[in-house]
């Protein structure tokens, strides 16, 4: 009985979360009339805006998960080696995006770096890109802090440190050759969330009038019927493929070096 | 130690807030001696260990490697060798790479960083290990690789913070003989944190015993076990047991245990008669057969714990507890709980304990 419960259960779960997936996927196949059809994604991928806003998006992406990664690994490193009492506080802290609205944020990026501002970034192309990375570094803050600080709970920081310290190294080399490599994984799981809230980001990129590929596929989705679902089948696949490609990562990481029996 | 030291310690303390953890401690370690820092644990000596390392900053005094002042040196810049109770092997690298990380970081050529890695590798012993990586390692192996990683770049000092802890008592055995041969082959000063007696005194040239942040006594292992200066290190360092005495004669040296009297004891200068002082004896000091000159009690026997290779008895001499320890003999008999026997020791090798 307990069994059929839990059979049950499960059968709920996945038509939950699979059935409109399947709906989606079935729409976005109907553009032509009467049979299944490919055509809304090759419009899709045809549009020159598609390609123009998802590069966009992607460099950005690029962009922020280096400087996330320069910012989140040596900071949670440091707390952990050195400030283990403010731990807390910094993950505090790091969660504050989940809470703050992404448009209170931009609205604070232009009110502080607007044109008339001791910092005018929003003048220029380049210093708009660079004020919207931070942007999306703020947003995607949490999953990657968390995501470091995790990796970084599976080695013994402290003893790792003072080990390398002995044998000479300067804190770039064990920032660059054994701390990083060793939280590779958790990085890379933060880099690839990081990722897939810069793809679908549309608050700071259409208030900075950037041509990202958010304000894109909300833009398609207000004018077209099929398109947006082909659209969101395709966002979907580069989800997934990212997942798929942290678990392909974590197998080929670094295991923590617990001794294996004399 | 005769020849001018090649450590100095001197006068360091270390405090945290209010909580003073090493108080004014003074030690000299000779160019290639293997000094063992023991003691209970919150004594201090993993402290002390560790500000010679660099990892804390001495409250008060000063550290000096061959004539050279390190005290506020940071760590990578002290060339101190380091081994760690938890290996610390780095994850990402394999046995050679962590052997080599040492020289690498020190911008020592490739074909050099080669030759010591097998070098290092042919010294512990495991030369076919090189392209593992640490979690392929048993706990053994682990440790073996971080002693070759720490010696690579050729430290001046040697810290081995209880680095045979976490090993099985089999491997802790044999390691530690290694440790030992490795040590006097490359004439390396070293300096071993444990709070295992019996590493501390096979191991070392000389022994620091330490409680409560001060230093009680330094001394090679038999100076240590033989003649402890304090009651601390006399009850710390092998079994002991002590009796409550009262000083009846100061000139035969005279005090009395219970019922019983002892004569011949070896007194301090400064009891006197009706003092009251603690007599200590180990257990492989009584006997059950007669020698001449020996003091004669009888006790009861309370226990007997069949230890393989010896047996270790408990005695009752009124109210007063002594530990004897007798080689197992399979031709005879055990003793029995409860037999009264007369037991034996030379009073010279009584220690008497005023503190």
């Amino acid at each position: 009985m307990k069994r059929l419960a839990a059979w049950a259960a499960l059968a709920f779960g996945v038509l939950y979360f699979l059935l409109p997936l399947l709906g989606m996927t079935e729409f976005s196949l109907k553009m032509r009339r009467g049979v299944y059809s490919l055509d809304a994604y090759a419009k899709v991928l045809a549009d020159p805006r598609f390609q123009e806003t998802f590069s966009y998006s992607v460099i950005m992406a690029i962009f922020t998960i280096l400087f996330g990664v320069l910012l989140v690994v040596p900071t949670a490193y440091w707390v952990r080696l050195k400030l283990p009492r403010a731990r807390p506080y910094v993950e505090f802290l790091t969660l504050l995006p989940l809470v703050i609205p992404a448009i209170v944020v931009v609205f604070g990026y232009i009110r502080l770096y607007n044109t008339s501002s001791w910092l005018p970034l929003t003048g220029t192309a380049t210093g708009t890109n660079i004020l919207l990375m931070f942007g999306y570094a703020t947003l995607s803050l949490p999953y990657m802090y968390r995501a470091v600080d995790t990796g970084l709970r599976t080695i013994d920081v402290t003893t790792l440190t003072e080990a390398a310290q002995s044998l000479g190294a300067s804190w770039f080399t064990i920032l660059g050759r054994l701390i990083l490599p060793n939280v590779l994984v958790a990085v890379l799981s933060g880099a690839f969330v990081t990722l897939a809230i810069v793809i679908g980001e549309f608050t700071l990129a259409a208030l900075l009038n950037r041509p990202a590929f958010g304000p894109y596929m909300q833009l398609l989705g207000a004018n077209r019927a099929y398109e947006p679902a082909a659209l969101a089948v395709i966002a979907f696949g580069i989800t997934w493929a990212c997942m798929g490609l942290i678990q392909l990562v974590a197998r080929l990481a670094p295991k923590p070096a617990i001794p294996v029996k004399d | 130690m005769t020849e001018a030291p090649y450590l100095s310690i001197n006068g360091i303390s270390k405090s945290y807030g209010a909580t003073q953890v090493v108080r004014n401690a003074d030690i000299e370690v000779g160019r290639g001696e293997f000094v063992s820092f023991l003691g209970p644990s919150g004594c201090g000596k993993t402290t002390i260990l560790r500000m010679v390392a660099g990892f804390e900053t001495p409250s008060t005094g000063s550290i000096s490697i061959d004539g050279r002042d390190v005290t506020y040196l940071k760590p990578s810049q002290r060339n101190i060798g380091m081994v760690f109770q938890s290996y610390a092997l780095f994850p990402n690298l394999t046995v050679a790479g962590n052997i080599g990380f040492g020289l690498r970081v020190a911008g020592v050529g490739r074909a050099d960083i080669d030759k010591r890695v097998t070098e290092m590798l042919a010294l512990i012993g495991l030369p076919q290990l090189a392209d593992r990586f640490p979690w392929q390692l048993s706990g053994g192996q682990q440790q073996r690789v971080a002693l070759a990683r720490a010696i690579a770049p050729r430290p001046t000092v040697l810290l081995l913070d209880e680095p045979l802890s976490a090993l099985d008592a089999k491997i802790r055995v044999s390691l530690r003989e290694e440790i030992r041969a490795i040590q006097q082959d490359l004439g390396i000063t070293t300096i071993f944190v444990t709070h295992d007696q019996e590493e501390a005194l096979s191991m070392s040239d000389r022994v620091m015993v330490m409680n409560q942040g001060r230093i009680e006594q330094i001394g090679t292992p038999a100076e240590i076990y033989n003649h402890p200066s304090t009651s601390f290190v006399a009850a710390f360092v092998g079994t002991l047991s002590q009796l409550d005495a009262t000083v009846t004669d100061t000139t035969r040296g005279e005090a009395t245990v219970g019922p019983a009297a002892i004569s011949g004891l070896s007194l301090p200068s400064t009891v006197k008669q009706g003092d009251a002082i603690r007599l200590a004896l180990r257990p492989e000091s009584i006997r059950r057969e007669h020698r001449d000159g020996d003091q004669t009690l009888e006790a009861r026997i309370e226990s007997v714990n069949f230890l393989g290779a010896v047996i270790r008895i408990k005695l009752l001499i009124g109210d007063v507890a002594l530990s004897l320890d007798t080689f197992n003999d399979p031709t005879r008999p055990p003793p029995v709980t409860g037999q009264t026997i007369k037991v034996h020791f030379a009073p010279e090798t009584v220690l008497a304990l005023t503190d």
